[in-house]
């Protein structure tokens, strides 16, 4: 089945660089190629395509609001961000709107590729700092504090443990994240790459990044949560 | 409450136990034995005969003559009969007049409220009470009450006859009236009258030593507050004074100067008592103490050296001019605290004055102005002064200590506020440095970004323009160029960036790569440096050697394994960068640009730098002190030579290519 690609990008240059990886693999279809929000969330609304590549920096609307929009009117499609150098802040915001992967733009065709397979396979990207974030925001209750740096946790040892003792439990009162989930982000956070976390774990890779994903989804969903609590606490409800 | 109000009520406290001492006074003066409602006074007595006996002898054997009644004269009791030969003795007979048994009280007695002279009492002509007399050996002045009981068997049905013998050798006959009443009333009252008079003046006086040695400790303790001297002075002479209540019998040698002595007390007692005053409203004395001085000498003088002659002079003329000074003295206080509001000063102006017109009391008494049996009340009058001034004095040394105590405080809370301030100061200053220093990082960041990422894309501009690059080797460049941004933004670009974080990140970017290249990486960090933090730019001086080391090691070695360690020993931070390749190009040894970098930041760190290269691979050791951890060990470090001390397991620096399999 081919995988439906819709791509929102203003730069030519990024614009040829996303086009010539879709339609190089012949598993991908380029669905569309827009260079605006609005067209964007046009096309969302006549359209649904699978994967949607997104440029945060739009000229007419925040790359945020298409994220929303894609996540409200079609559930089914994957939110990849595209961004120069993965910075966190705003790739938080990205995945709190919706989105599930990003790619870097230095990315080559094979790579692009490769990454809109592995977001469709279930997978997701993550970099340590990213992990930390995560971690920080969803280890807090109502993210309060989600700019302490993760690093005061006490780091994970590896090498350790092998099984934790209730895989599906939350690792605590307040995060929706079970124990293996966190386990995963404290070993990013660390910088170890995804077969070393998988060794270590006694799984494959992709269900490491298979983890991530999930990871983003609960994000997400509390991130909307908190964001109803604070519309409570401020008498919007 | 304020100041004012407290001290009125401080004022009004010191005055309390002296005010009731006063009423308890007044009103014993003014109300003795009227509770004997059922006693007969006896008001009336005539005086049948005055008689000089030529011996001691004559006087005992003196008795009542009946026959002599005729030429009696009447006198209304009590009273006072003043004689001009005062230094004799002389007897005088009075009779009183008693009714008969059916009128008298069962078990009848005689009371006296006060009897100055000795005598004897006859009912009917039978001895019944007698009281010693001053003779040639001993002066006698009593002075409490007597009660005596009438013998039943000597009264008489219809009528009875008191004869009274008293031997005088006074200027003054003081009679006294007398009550015919029930016995143990009558006792009662004399215990009273007693206690009043005599009993009361020995209180005072006790209280008076206590509160003049008091005064006289705290003196010695201050010499600097005659106040207290002063106070202390008067109290005691004042105690001595009352001794005058006390003392009823004198050996005839010493009477005189006895007297004399009395008179000198109280003519001090005064004198310090004014100068108190004086000293207390901020006045001069100093012009009255020659006056003051001579006049209460002069007094006690005549009397000793006339042999009393002159007792009844000094007694009437040179007493009453103390009334005046001390009114005079006690008049300055007073309009020395209504101009300064002093409420001290009226509280001492009250409680003299209560104790003045006591004093005055037992003036008029004993001149004859008022009834001769009346209660003495200076005695009484006088704790009114001394507790009052006592309280006074007493609060005035502790509002001196607590002044000291409050400028002790005040002192302890300057200090203080002068320390918050100069803290205040300080951490501004800290903060101010912490600004200055933040943007000088920042501007050497900026600089070190514009020298390296800048001269790189100049360089790399240059040869795309030149059209002298391969595509690929202008892609490197660049991607090296990217690789340097994202440092400086893992190093500082973030508001929680730190250096835990960024290394994180660069072994996470850069372990796909070299796996990509053929190099597994070994990447171990102690759990010291883990906690290891360093500031922006010292951060981004480390990510860059490390990300030096292993670009050179990706481009150059073609090694299977690179190794990367990170630990902390003895307050220094070591980085050890190891692959199991060919080694550096023999060219580029000590040439290298790259190579020439690390040594630099490593210097930047406050560290070295070493490079060690040979055909079984290539060794970046660095080294730098732990921040906050003092003084650093360089020279330690510098001295241990060897690289290999540098591995804490004790791992071969050069590890043989043959084990790297393993280690994967």
């Amino acid at each position: 089945m081919v995988t439906r690609v819709l791509i929102v990008e203003d730069e030519p240059t990024f614009q040829r660089r996303l086009s010539e990886a879709v339609q190089a693999d012949p598993q991908l279809h380029l669905l569309a190629l827009v260079s605006s929000g609005a067209a964007a969330k046009a096309l969302l609304d006549a359209q649904a395509p699978d994967v949607m590549l997104v440029d945060l920096g739009l000229p007419d609307v925040d790359g945020l609001d298409v994220i929303r929009h894609a996540a409200r009117h079609r559930p089914a499609c994957d939110v990849m961000v595209v961004t120069v150098f993965g910075d966190e802040a705003h790739l938080m915001a990205s995945i709190a709107a919706g989105a599930t992967g990003y790619l870097l733009k230095d990315a080559s065709n094979e790579r692009i590729a490769a990454a809109i397979h592995e977001l469709r396979a279930g997978g997701a990207p993550i970099s340590p700092g990213l992990a930390r974030r995560v971690l920080a925001q969803l280890r807090v209750g109502h993210g309060a504090n989600a700019g302490a740096p993760a690093a005061s946790a006490p780091p994970a040892a590896p090498g350790a443990s092998g099984e934790p003792s209730s895989p599906g439990a939350p690792a605590s009162v307040d995060s929706p994240l079970t124990e293996r989930e966190t386990e995963i982000l404290r070993m990013i956070a660390k910088g170890l790459s995804f077969d070393t976390v998988a060794g270590v774990l006694g799984i494959s890779a992709h269900t490491v990044v298979t983890h991530v994903k999930k990871i983003y989804r609960k994000l997400a969903v509390h991130s909307r949560g908190e964001a109803v609590y604070e519309a409570g606490q401020m008498g919007l409800l | 409450m304020p100041a004012r109000g407290r001290r009125l009520l401080h004022a009004l406290a010191a005055m309390l136990p002296g005010l009731v001492a006063w009423g308890f006074a007044w009103d014993s003066a003014c109300a003795n034995e009227a509770n004997l409602q059922r006693a007969l006074r006896l008001d009336t007595a005539r005086l049948v005969d005055r008689r000089e006996p030529a011996s001691p002898s004559d006087i005992v054997a003196d008795r009542p003559d009946p026959g002599a009644s005729a030429a009696a004269s009447t006198l209304k009791l009590p009273t006072r009969v003043h004689r001009d030969d005062g230094n004799a003795s002389a007897v005088f007979w009075l009779e009183i007049e008693l009714p008969g048994r059916e009128a008298m009280p069962p078990a009848p007695a005689i009371y006296l409220p006060r009897m100055n002279d000795g005598g004897t009492f006859y009912l009917n002509g039978a001895p019944v009470f007698s009281l010693p007399w001053s003779d040639a050996l001993t002066r006698v002045r009593w002075r409490r009450a007597r009660w005596f009981a009438l013998p039943d068997a000597l009264i008489q049905p219809q009528s009875n006859r008191l004869a009274v013998k008293i031997v005088n050798r006074d200027f003054l006959v003081d009679v006294p009236y007398l009550l015919l009443g029930e016995r143990g009333e009558l006792e009662r009252a004399a215990e009273d009258r007693q206690w009043l008079d005599q009993y009361g003046s020995q209180f005072t006086g006790f209280t008076a030593v206590i509160v003049g040695g008091f005064m006289l400790a705290i003196w010695a303790a201050r010499r600097r507050e005659p106040l207290y001297l002063l106070f202390g002075l008067s109290s005691l002479l004042w105690a001595v004074r009352t001794l005058n209540y006390s003392v009823e019998t004198m050996p005839t040698d010493l009477w005189w100067w006895w007297r004399g002595f009395h008179f000198l007390t109280v003519a001090l007692a005064t004198m310090t008592l004014a100068a108190f005053f004086h000293v207390f409203a901020g006045l001069s004395f100093r012009r009255w103490v020659w006056p003051l001085g001579l006049h209460a000498v002069a007094g006690p003088a005549l009397v000793v050296a006339s042999s009393g002659a002159l007792h009844e002079a000094v007694y009437r003329f040179w007493q009453a001019p103390l009334f005046l000074f001390i009114g005079v003295a006690l008049a300055r206080l007073a309009l020395w605290g209504r101009r300064t509001r002093s409420m001290e000063a009226l509280v001492i102006t009250i409680g003299a004055l209560l104790a003045i017109a006591l004093a005055a009391n037992d003036y008029a008494t004993v001149s004859g102005l008022l009834p001769v049996t009346r209660v003495y009340t200076l005695h009484l009058a006088l704790p009114v002064l001394l507790i009052t001034i006592g309280t006074i004095l007493s609060m005035r040394f502790v509002q001196a200590l607590r002044a000291a105590e409050d400028a002790n405080q005040s002192l302890a809370r300057r200090l203080a506020e002068k320390e918050q301030e100069l803290a205040a100061h300080f951490q501004r200053l800290t903060e101010i440095e912490r600004r200055e220093a933040s943007a000088a990082e920042r501007q050497r960041i900026m600089h070190d970004m514009h020298d390296g990422l800048g001269a790189q894309l100049v360089s790399t501009l240059v040869m795309v323009e030149r059209g002298a690059a391969p595509a690929d080797e202008v892609a490197r460049l660049l991607r090296e160029a990217m690789d340097e941004m994202r440092l400086a933004i893992d190093a500082f670009g973030q508001a929680d960036s730190d250096l835990q974080a960024a290394l994180a990140n660069l072994r996470f970017r850069m372990e796909p790569r070299l796996k990509a290249a053929g190099i597994a990486l070994d990447w171990h960090s102690d759990e010291a440096f883990e906690a290891v933090r360093l500031g922006d730019e010292s951060s981004l001086h480390l990510l860059r050697i490390v990300q030096e080391a292993l670009s050179n090691a990706m481009r150059h070695s073609r090694a299977t394994l690179l190794k990367v360690r990170y630990f902390v020993d003895h307050d220094t931070c070591h980085v050890v960068i190891e692959d199991d390749g060919v080694g550096l190009p023999a060219d580029r040894r000590n040439a290298g640009r790259g190579l020439e970098n690390i040594r630099r930041r490593a210097h930047a760190l406050g560290g070295e730098a070493r490079i060690d290269s040979s055909a079984r691979g290539t060794i970046v050791a660095v080294h730098f002190p732990l921040p906050g951890a003092g003084a650093a060990r360089p020279d330690r470090d510098r001295a241990s030579g060897s690289v290999v001390a540098l591995w804490p397991q004790g791992a071969p620096a050069h590890p043989a290519k043959a084990a790297s399999p393993r280690q994967q």
